[in-house]
């Protein structure tokens, strides 16, 4: 009966999304450009730099997986992504939406833990693993990742042990890279001229207000000379009362003066962000080892995952071609055999009605598994990865399959979880540590 | 002035703990310090005549850099009041600076509380730089 409603809920969901889809995905401008805080004449002048350029970038890197391993029944993912967390993840499925453990009863949550060899090196070293001599220098120990956690069988309560290594065997979009520390190169290039820039701006506009304020008398209180006036446009307060004084005229002309020297702020912009996207579209392959030992009379599973990921434009897609063993130990029938599955990855750049700081993630999932001894599975998912704060993400996904690893009928699902990036939310929350210290 | 109440925007958050103009006599120089959370440093220092020194000059990526620079080094015109510098940050491979600026004494004493901008720049975003501007006074 649950299936019954939730298979047309399913296909109404993926219908809405399409249309959705593409106009999300559309470029949208820069989300803010002027400070939310108080703001001094740099502040006001970035802020009117910004608002002369406008124009709106990808901010996604959508392959790095923190959530828990494709291979984990209750995982909100169908597709095993190349990258892991450069520091640490915790994947969590909160919720299966469909789940029937026994009767009305929830079953238990499955959770994992990656790390990388590089989180464990740093912390074991006692160096820190944002000091960029440690991160250039350790790109080797970036490349493998650890998973551990369980897995909660569909439909029970047991907790079943996770286990799995990662070698991230070429990873294009390390930014330690020789190539990509070129890309990084031209981004220096192209900001020393901004920096003149914002220099000769700076020094137009300091000079222009305290000319145009004196003529007109309406210098701020102790204001004689120019340096006085300096020393004023470095407080907010002050500013602010300086900005409130203007024209409109005035502030026209320091957009006049702004315009002059703009071309190397545009050239900044268009040079990074050509860097950024040639970093994260560039391919990654990985290799991975995932073991589910299970309890009862469920088989132990062993997987050996080849993961492709090539981004495209702002989107991206990853492949993964998989070797899979069940044993049964001496009790049943060993059996052994494959899965291919395939994901695309939409930020929804166009969409963001709550002003996340990050686009949700739209992901479409397809997988087919095909085991000696049982008619093939085949599973496609629609995905929405919403990001709360700095890495933090909740994942809700509907999946359809022809049939369950248990049951020959077929299967719809609706999942939700929770995603911690640490090296992403690391900062915020040091800061914070430091603030209250 | 001291700014403790951060200014957010998309380009970057500003947490400013000091931050004023300087007016440098003979003998004097600036001291700069730069620290980085990330992986490959992007920044700059200059005036609208030229940039005094940017990440890539100062040698492989590091967490600290400092750089001596002294009055003579200034390029202050005959008709200019003072000139603006500014340090220009991109955060395509970090994810925070911190600038610290202090007035020192032929020998390396700092002048004064010294301070001329104590700071941090961060953002998570690759995409944005961030700028700092400050005026420097080296006529008599």
């Amino acid at each position: 009966m649950r299936n019954r409603l939730l298979q047309p809920a399913t296909l109404l969901f993926l219908i809405l999304c399409l249309p959705v889809l593409a106009l999300a995905q559309a470029a949208v401008p820069d989300k803010q450009c002027s400070p939310t805080g108080p703001q001094n004449l740099t502040d006001y002048v970035e802020g009117r730099i910004c608002e002369n350029l406008r124009s709106r970038v990808d901010q996604t890197d959508p392959t790095k997986q923190a959530a828990p391993p494709a291979a984990a029944a209750n995982s909100t993912s169908l597709v095993e992504r190349s990258s892991a967390p450069d520091l640490l993840g915790f994947g969590l499925d909160f919720l299966n939406l469909s789940d029937k453990a026994a009767g009305d009863k929830k079953s238990a949550t499955p959770k994992t833990l990656t790390f990388s060899a590089y989180a464990l090196r740093t912390k074991l070293a006692g160096k820190d693993p944002l000091d960029p001599k440690v991160y250039n220098d350790n790109a080797k120990w970036r490349s493998v990742s650890f998973t551990v956690g369980y897995d909660v069988p569909e439909n029970s309560n047991d907790r079943d042990p996770v286990i799995g290594i990662k070698w991230l065997a070429y990873n294009g979009r390390d930014v330690s890279s020789k190539d990509n520390r070129t890309e990084i190169g031209k981004i220096q290039e192209a900001l020393k001229p901004a920096s003149r820039n914002f220099a000769a701006i700076d020094d137009d506009v300091r000079i222009y207000l305290f000319t145009a304020l004196q003529k007109r008398s309406k210098l701020p209180a102790g204001v004689v000379q120019q340096s006085d006036f300096d020393n004023k446009i470095l407080s907010p307060t002050d500013t602010q009362l300086i900005l409130d004084s203007l024209t409109d005229d005035e502030k026209k002309n320091i957009d006049r003066i702004i315009l002059k020297y703009i071309n190397a702020f545009r050239t900044l912009d268009v040079t990074t962000r050509n860097a950024v996207q040639a970093i994260r579209t560039r391919p990654q392959l990985a290799l991975s080892f995932t073991t589910t030992q299970r309890k009862g009379k469920r088989p132990d599973e062993y997987a050996g995952t080849l993961t492709f990921d090539k981004g495209m434009g702002t989107n991206s897609l990853s492949i993964n071609g998989s070797f899979i063993m069940k044993r049964n130990g001496i009790k049943g029938k060993d059996s052994n055999g494959g899965q291919f599955a395939a994901a695309i990855h939409l930020p929804l750049n166009g969409f963001n009605p709550l002003a996340y700081r990050d686009p949700m993630l739209f992901s479409l999932e397809a997988n087919g598994t095909a085991m000696t001894g049982t008619a093939p599975i085949f599973k496609a998912q629609a995905k929405l990865t919403i990001p709360i704060i700095a890495g933090m993400e909740i994942p809700i996904s509907v999946s359809v399959a022809n049939r369950t690893e248990f049951v020959k009928e077929k299967e719809v699902k609706g999942k939700f979880g929770f995603t911690f990036d640490v090296s992403k939310a690391l900062k915020a929350f040091r800061d914070n540590f430091v603030k209250i210290q | 002035m001291a700014n403790d109440q951060p200014a957010v925007s998309s380009r970057c958050k500003k947490t400013r703990r000091v931050l004023r103009n300087v007016h440098m006599q003979d003998g004097q120089h600036l001291h700069y310090f730069v620290t980085v959370d990330g992986a490959t440093p992007v920044f700059s220092l200059s005036c609208r005549h030229k940039t005094h020194f940017s990440a890539d000059d100062l040698g492989p990526p590091v967490k600290n850099y400092e750089k001596i620079w002294q009055k003579s080094d200034a390029d202050e015109e005959a008709g200019q009041d003072g000139e603006s510098y500014a340090f220009t940050t991109a955060f395509a491979a970090a994810l925070k600076y911190t600038l610290r600026v202090e007035l020192h004494d032929a020998a390396h004493t700092r002048v004064g509380d010294g301070v001329i901008v104590d700071a941090d720049y961060e953002s998570d975003n690759p995409l944005v730089s961030c700028n700092e501007a400050f005026v420097i006074r080296t006529k008599p």
